[in-house]
């Protein structure tokens, strides 16, 4: 019998932490420099996690110093001590809502400033206790090496010239945009990937890969689409050049390709769309979508 | 205190023969708001008494009367045909979450069940079978109770 993992990972912009499989991501950022994750159970919001990039290492005993008198202002504890774990430094306090766990880290080869204030124990009775030591598992990358996207069931690595600019999630459906960092100036056109994944697929896909392919890319030409086993499953892949005359004999065209299967394992269909803006298609290896986590998990998502 | 995320409104003290059972008229919460939706997570939701069920295809059709107001039962509800109900079509998703709404089984345990067989996380099915539910509320077709020990 496979023993069941209360821990998955998440992994965004080069950071890397592990957080029990029930928590879910309720605010998150996608800036580089700075920006921030909420979680939450299904009780309570359980840890903050912020990131800051700072040129210079902070005074972090004052930063600390600072912080716990905030704290003392709203919570019940009197004494401050400091705690470390690995390269954190931070202390713990009491208040309504549970035993909270404030850190701080600074990375000097991402030059980024953590902060993460970490309910250890909450009020709530479907809450449960996590272990301090949840921040040891924080992993940083630099940003040239951050090209892996593990967040909200889509498991993704793409190039290290993208970006990702925008995370659309909504029950059953999470849709992933990434950009060039280098647009292309002469059209003011940049190369693109949308990775979407679209749950409760037994509900509503009927197995038609090529009519579903040819409603998400009304640009592709669906003649031009062909069906295909694509990681062990069944889907269908097409590719465009959209060009006028000119363009075309320029080598400027737009190239779409658009790839898209069923998982069955996952209930899930996953379509992937690349655009060129300069006539080349973007090689399908650079974007390397992942899936059947179910299978290999074999622990029913979010349920711990 | 009284949450502001959450409003109820207690009107009716009697569902499906369930003696002293709260009823829930209205509710109001997000999913962002996690105490809020913990809270409701415990509320239990039941068909109301009155409604007619029709199979239709892999849906059905709740059919629920209509009260009627006193102009209707005067002389003029015997000229004119006034419809006696008025039905609300699920579909298969609908029909599952409807006919999981049991009397006994509470939003959280639905939501587990939802989340189970169609692959989603618990927040998501959360997200969606609260939101039917509230539908659901709204057009009287189940109520959400809070079932003391008393009423278990």
């Amino acid at each position: 019998m496979t023993s069941v993992c209360p821990y998955e990972t998440i992994e965004l912009l080069g950071i890397s932490l592990e957080v029990p499989r029930d928590w879910q991501i309720v605010r998150h950022g996608l800036d580089e420099r700075k920006g921030g994750l909420t979680f939450t159970d299904r009780s309570a919001e359980r840890m903050t996690f912020h990131w800051n990039t700072l040129e210079r290492e902070p005074d972090i005993a004052r930063m600390l110093q600072t912080e716990w008198g905030k704290s003392k202002q709203t919570g019940e504890s009197s004494e401050f001590r400091e705690e470390t774990i690995d390269e954190w430094r931070g202390f713990r306090f009491d208040d309504a809502r549970g035993t909270w766990l404030r850190a701080v880290r600074y990375d000097s080869s991402s030059r980024r400033l953590l902060e993460v204030a970490l309910a250890l124990e909450t009020a709530h009775s479907r809450s449960r206790a996590v272990d301090r030591r949840l921040l040891s598992r924080v992993e940083l990358k630099k940003s040239e090496l951050a090209c892996r996207f593990l967040a909200f069931d889509i498991d993704v690595t793409y190039p290290s010239d993208f970006v990702v600019t925008k995370c659309e999630v909504v029950p059953a459906s999470v849709t992933l945009h990434l950009e060039s960092r280098a647009p292309f100036k002469r059209f003011g056109a940049v190369d693109s990937i949308l990775i979407r994944r679209m749950g409760m697929a037994r509900t509503w896909y009927r197995g038609n890969a090529l009519a579903l392919l040819a409603r998400e890319n009304p640009l592709v030409d669906p003649r031009k689409a062909n069906t295909r086993e694509i990681h062990g499953h069944p889907g269908a892949a097409a590719r465009t050049t959209l060009s006028r005359p000119l363009q075309r004999w320029f080598g400027h065209g737009r190239t779409l390709g658009a790839t898209l299967w069923h998982c069955d394992e996952e209930n899930a269909v996953y379509h992937v769309a690349t655009r060129t803006a300069d006539g080349r298609p973007l090689d399908p290896d650079a974007v390397q979508v992942r899936c059947c986590k179910w299978a290999e998990g074999s622990a029913p998502r979010g349920d711990g | 205190m009284a949450d502001p995320s959450i409003r109820m409104r207690f009107r009716y003290g009697v569902a499906n023969g369930q003696k002293g059972v709260l009823l829930v008229a209205t509710v109001e919460t997000t999913i962002d708001e996690t105490g809020a939706a913990s809270r409701l997570l415990d509320l239990v939701p039941v068909p109301n008494a009155a409604a007619r069920v029709a199979v239709e295809g892999e849906g059905l059709i709740v059919w629920l009367p209509i009260r009627k107001t006193w102009w209707m039962t005067g002389p003029l509800g015997k000229v004119l045909p006034f419809r006696h109900e008025k039905g609300f079509a699920l579909d298969a998703i609908g029909r599952e979450v409807f006919e999981s709404c049991d009397g006994k089984r509470n939003v959280e345990s639905i939501v587990e069940a939802f989340a189970e067989r169609h692959r989603l996380r618990f927040a998501e099915a959360r997200a969606s079978v609260t939101h039917f539910l509230k539908t659901l509320v709204q057009r009287k077709v189940v109520v959400l109770a809070l079932l003391t020990e008393e009423t278990k």
